[in-house]
């Protein structure tokens, strides 16, 4: 009924009215204004919800662009790199770090190609008892691994690497499924060249290397905005760190100073001491 | 004391494995050439139990009859016992079918008698096995009553008990029925004296404990200390799917099992064996202990899907291989709070990838207390206790990536940045081999794809290799 004076030509309309008369009101009002609250809008989506409801990326410079001011807190997130290890883990760490703290939950790494270094890893605030790696053997069951640590909601996240050229959408789709069910943010890792196919994933982030130690940010997709290019920023992984781990370890290098110190002097002191 | 009496009616077709062929037709139980018990289509047919098998095969012409198998019975009553013990602990055979069940010191904690008779009911037929209930004073009379099909002694419902549901001897019973003595209330109503002088001492006797009058202490069961058990089938089982309906039953035995001990199974051990050949075995196994039948099931279906099996299987056994003590931890509050949704443990996630991929295929890192780059982390139990944090360390950056081992590279191709950092080598000489003792420098590096390295040069001249990844 909505729909049909739509259809009909604009001089006919208020023809149309007076046929109607004021006796019978138009139906069309109290149908739109049914819908009104049904409708999903665009412009419904908060710019800058009042707290954060993603998972802090700790780059002020990304989070401002991303509607949940951060990573999704579940769903799934594309890393699609130009080139192999320019940054891409050292843009996740510090919400990995977060995470591993505040949360209870695992971290898994499906089929990682290296072996994650475990020191660095503690050294950026990841408590490595919640790490948990899995290796697969075929590309099969990588995908069950990704879907299986996604969907049962034992981790807080998911990071995991797929071959490229067996990835299908619907496997994409299943993943960001699975995400959202078990409340868990997934990092898939592609090339590049995969930013021109479609995906499901919810937040698709094209990173390139920049001189100097600095990372080019181009959002391909996004919820709540259109796509957005040349974001730069600045992989200091020391101030991307969370506080209090700064100060823990400030703390610790203070201590460090002090106790070297010591020892310098006990090793000066008995030596003074003679004659 | 208050006595649950349980009979199992049927227990004798029971002990049979399931037969679908034959579902429809009249059976009985044979017991030297006599029947012994008689199911509802048989009863209907018009054949009594005590009669001679020719009549009733007369009588039925579709008759099938199977010889009683009173072993089968005794295990399977203990079995029953056992199961029941977790509801009660003094559980005593009332052999040759039937349960007696103290049930007052368990009323509280299972919310009262009606509601411990549902739950034993439904584990009862959970086990495949219809069960009568009645509740009494003294075992003797919950346990005629229960044969008699009366739940409870209301309306002096004993006295209308047949001499017959009775444990007396047969030619007690028969002089009994000679005198035209048919229910317990007519015997009730004899002077006890005279009974004692025309009868043994048995009749006195047993009227004396049914009534109450003499104590009739009962032996209670224990509950056994490993559990294994097994189903044998009629027809052999050709595809794994089917194998889950013998395989739940056995998990729900062990699950009863594992509550009355207050134990969690680690590991279980599943046995499937052809008629003649070669048996498999399958070791299910546990991040931390279960106790329930669903997770048993669930996991063992994974490994089943890669395991080889006969061709067909006629036995099912399963063991419970290593057992340990459940922890009563409670879950966290905060997660249950903070959402509904299914949220698995660790644990679960764990034991259901190393169902499907296997033990290797899951690992956790710890840091090891070493200066040489690729000493200092080791590969950590998924499941093990977690590591003593120790403090964040925040020397020279470190990368996320390591390479193992190290590759050697061309320098040309890299841009060295930073470094050298020089880090010795195992200076005291137990490396082993030639790499780990000489000592090392290092330097990040970019490289033209435009990666951050983590390069070092060893030896002289220098040989140059790439450890890692700043990813």
């Amino acid at each position: 009924m909505a729909a049909l004076p739509r259809n009909e030509p604009e001089s006919e309309r208020p023809a149309a009215a007076a046929r109607a008369g004021s006796r019978v009101p138009n139906p069309a009002p109290a149908v739109v204004g049914n819908l009104e609250n049904k409708l999903w809008r665009a412009r419904d989506l908060p710019r800058r919800p009042t707290a954060p409801t993603g998972i802090g990326t700790g780059f002020p410079a990304l989070d401002a662009e991303l509607v949940d001011q951060g990573w999704p807190r579940a769903g799934l997130a594309e890393l699609l790199c130009e080139g192999q290890c320019i940054g891409e883990l050292r843009l996740l760490a510090p919400a990995l770090a977060a995470l591993s703290c505040r949360e209870s939950r695992s971290i898994a790494w499906v089929a990682p190609p290296h072996v994650p270094y475990a020191p660095a890893l503690a050294a950026a605030g990841i408590d490595l008892a919640r790490l948990l790696l899995i290796y697969p053997r075929s590309h099969q069951d990588v995908l069950w691994a990704f879907e299986q640590a996604l969907g049962t909601g034992a981790c807080s996240a998911v990071l995991g690497w797929l071959s490229e050229a067996r990835l299908r959408f619907a496997e994409l789709r299943r993943l960001q499924f699975a995400a959202v069910q078990g409340r868990t943010l997934g990092c898939l890792f592609r090339p590049a060249r995969a930013a021109q196919d479609a995906s499901a994933a919810e937040l698709r982030l094209r990173l390139s290397p920049l001189p100097e130690g600095r990372l080019q940010v181009d959002v391909v997709k996004r919820r709540g905005g259109w796509p957005l290019a040349g974001l730069e920023i600045a992989l200091d992984t020391r101030a991307a760190r969370p506080r209090w781990l700064r100060e823990q370890q400030d703390r610790w290098r203070q201590g460090r100073g002090a106790r070297m110190e010591r020892a310098l002097k006990g090793a000066q002191g008995p030596a003074a001491r003679v004659p | 004391m208050l006595w649950l009496g349980v009979q199992f009616p049927m227990l004798g077709f029971e002990v049979r494995p399931p037969d679908a062929a034959h579902a429809e037709c009249p059976k009985v139980l044979v017991q030297d050439g006599r029947v012994a018990q008689a199911d509802e289509r048989a009863l209907d047919a018009g054949i009594a139990v005590g009669s001679k098998l020719a009549t009733a095969c007369s009588i039925a012409p579709g008759l099938l009859h199977f010889g009683r198998d009173i072993e089968a019975e005794e295990k399977r009553l203990h079995r029953l016992a056992h199961a029941t013990y977790r509801y009660s602990s003094l559980v005593s055979l009332a052999s040759p079918d039937a349960l007696l069940v103290e049930a007052r010191a368990s009323l509280r904690l299972f919310h009262g008698l009606t509601a411990l008779k549902e739950r034993l009911a439904g584990l009862y037929s959970g086990l495949g096995h219809e069960s009568r209930m009645a509740v009494a004073a003294t075992p003797l009379a919950a346990q005629a009553l229960a044969r008699a099909g009366f739940p409870d002694d209301a309306g002096d419902a004993l006295d209308a008990v047949p001499v017959a549901c009775t444990d007396l001897s047969p030619q007690t019973l028969e002089r009994l029925e000679n005198i035209g003595v048919f229910r317990l209330g007519e015997l009730r109503e004899l002077p006890v004296r005279e009974l004692g002088k025309r009868f043994e001492r048995e009749l006195t006797d047993y009227l004396a404990r049914l009534t109450g009058r003499k104590a009739d202490p009962r032996r209670a069961i224990l509950p056994p200390e490993r559990f294994a058990s097994s189903v044998h089938l009629l027809d052999p089982i050709r595809g794994k799917e089917a194998l889950l309906f013998p395989m739940r039953r056995l998990a729900t035995e062990l699950e009863c099992w594992l509550a009355l001990r207050g134990l969690g199974a680690t590991v279980l051990g599943w046995t499937f064996a052809p008629a003649s050949g070669a048996t498999a075995s399958l070791d299910v196994r546990f991040a931390e202990p279960r106790a329930d039948a669903a997770s048993f099931l669930a996991l063992s279906r994974l490994q089943l899907d890669k395991a080889h099996l006969p061709e067909e299987v006629m036995s099912v056994y399963l063991r419970a291989r290593q057992t340990l003590a459940m922890s009563s931890a409670a879950a966290d509050l905060l997660a249950l709070a903070e959402s509904d949704a299914q949220i698995a443990s660790r644990a679960e996630l764990v034991d259901r990838l190393t169902a499907k991929l296997g033990e290797e295929a899951l690992a956790s890192l710890a840091v090891a207390d070493d200066h040489r780059p690729e000493r200092a982390w080791r590969r950590r139990e998924p499941m093990a206790a977690s590591p003593r944090r120790l403090p964040p360390v925040d020397g020279a950056e470190r990368p996320l990536w390591l390479l193992d081992p190290p590759r050697p590279v061309r320098i040309d191709a890299f841009d060295l940045r930073t470094g050298p950092e020089r880090i010795d080598g195992a200076w005291w000489g137990e490396g082993g081999e030639e790499g780990e003792t000489q000592p090392r420098e290092y330097f990040a590096a970019l490289a033209e794809s435009g990666a951050w390295c983590w390069l070092y040069r060893q030896g002289n001249p220098p040989n140059w290799y790439l450890h890692g990844h700043f990813a």
